[in-house]
């Protein structure tokens, strides 16, 4: 009985002391900052037509030390969609296109990193537009500095852009699939600020 | 085939910037009745860069014309029209060429403003001086239409004045305009 007694308060010790030892162990959370941007590009009769969501939100778990348990997940409230066009905003969230009304925000959803040099890194993560996942390499660069106003603090700038095909998410119902105006291909692009304490 | 315009015709410069452009309103004026009602989709895309692109080309030949009415003057209104028929047709051309200027200079700040951008027959893209600006678009939303109304008036009433000089006063001055009816002209002021 003493034993067992023993064995269960040995298995509680290392519970309580082995837990926040494991939680040190897995990569820092970065808070978003000010001045992030997530913006697309796409074309409109061949010309250039640049637009950004104004609200999104970011969970962030990264160390490019530890890429293994390191995550991110972006959603993005389609409803802030802005292309300095109320017409051509109103236009992206209609049904024909990202549909706001049925699906309020879209996702993006790390599933592995990859360090492609020093400071590049790529991203494999699922993309949801509407009702469509699918997955998606997204290319960034990451370059980390003390942060400029926070003292003790780490920020971190993250950029990249990735091309991907707005039909393969149905974005584009109806007269939409026509692709001779606007075409089928989208290209985000990221500009990603965020911070934490420093080690 | 004289090239410039002299005392009893208009050249065949004059003549043909005044027939491309005729052909050019039609266009556009036919554009514009039926893009409007379209869903807002690629068609409509096209069909206004269209109406945009035939607009700036409008444009560009008017600037044109006036440099040619320049160089080479046009030739002088009929005698024996009265005077207020005279003061009529001077104010009715300069109308049209007014109406033209502001007509698509509204329309491309309208654009501009919208943030659309104005792509010259799927060729260039025009710069966007103005940037967005949703009040003003707004505002001159109905401004366009206005003046769209003002302008197919005011060419209605050119071409009912000319076939009213052919057809009713059967004099030469229509005939001056139109390319190779130099005999024929001189046959009608015989």
């Amino acid at each position: 009985m003493k034993r067992i007694l023993a064995a269960t308060c040995l298995a509680l010790l290392i519970l309580v002391v082995g837990s926040p030892a494991r939680a040190q162990a897995s990569p820092p959370s970065w808070a978003l900052e000010e001045g992030s941007r997530l913006g697309f590009r796409t074309a409109q009769g061949g010309a250039p037509v640049e637009g950004l969501f104004e609200r999104f939100e970011a969970e962030i778990q990264f160390s490019a030390e530890d890429l293994e348990a390191s995550r991110i997940v972006v959603v993005v409230d389609i409803a802030s969609v802005n292309s300095e066009s109320k017409e051509r905003d109103d236009t992206i969230r209609s049904p024909s296109l990202l549909d706001v009304a049925s699906w309020a925000t879209a996702r993006f959803e790390t599933k592995s990193f990859r360090r492609v040099a020093d400071d590049r890194f790529e991203a494999l993560a699922d993309l949801t537009l509407r009702d469509v996942t699918l997955e998606i390499v997204l290319p960034f660069t990451l370059e980390i500095v003390p942060h400029p106003e926070q003292a003790g603090r780490l920020q971190a700038r993250a950029r990249g852009e990735v091309a991907f095909l707005r039909l393969n998410y149905g974005v584009g119902q109806g007269i939409w699939s026509d692709t001779s105006v606007v075409p089928d291909e989208v290209v985000v692009i990221i500009d990603i600020i965020a911070s934490r304490p420093a080690d | 085939m004289q090239i410039g315009n002299d005392e009893r015709r208009y050249g065949l410069v004059a003549q043909a910037l005044h027939w491309v452009t005729a052909c050019l309103f039609v266009y556009l004026f036919y554009l514009a009745w039926v893009m409007t009602d379209l869903p807002l989709g690629p068609e409509k895309f096209r069909l206004y860069n269209l109406h945009k692109s035939l607009g700036v080309t409008i444009l560009a030949l008017a600037l044109l014309r006036l440099v040619w009415r320049h160089v080479s003057p046009p030739p002088p209104l009929p005698a024996g029209m009265s005077a207020l028929e005279a003061r009529a047709a001077r104010a009715g051309h300069a109308l049209l060429y007014l109406i033209i200027v502001l007509q698509v200079s509204v329309g491309l700040v309208h654009s501009w403003s919208a943030n659309f951008p104005v792509v010259v027959f799927g060729l260039f893209t025009l710069p966007n001086p103005t940037g967005p600006n949703e009040a003003l678009k707004k505002a001159l939303e109905p401004v366009h239409a206005v003046l769209g109304w003002s302008l197919f008036v005011l060419i209605l009433g050119h071409a009912a004045a000319a076939l009213r000089h052919h057809f009713v006063h059967r004099d030469g001055v229509f005939l001056r305009m139109v390319p190779g009816t130099s005999r024929l002209q001189e046959k009608r002021e015989e």
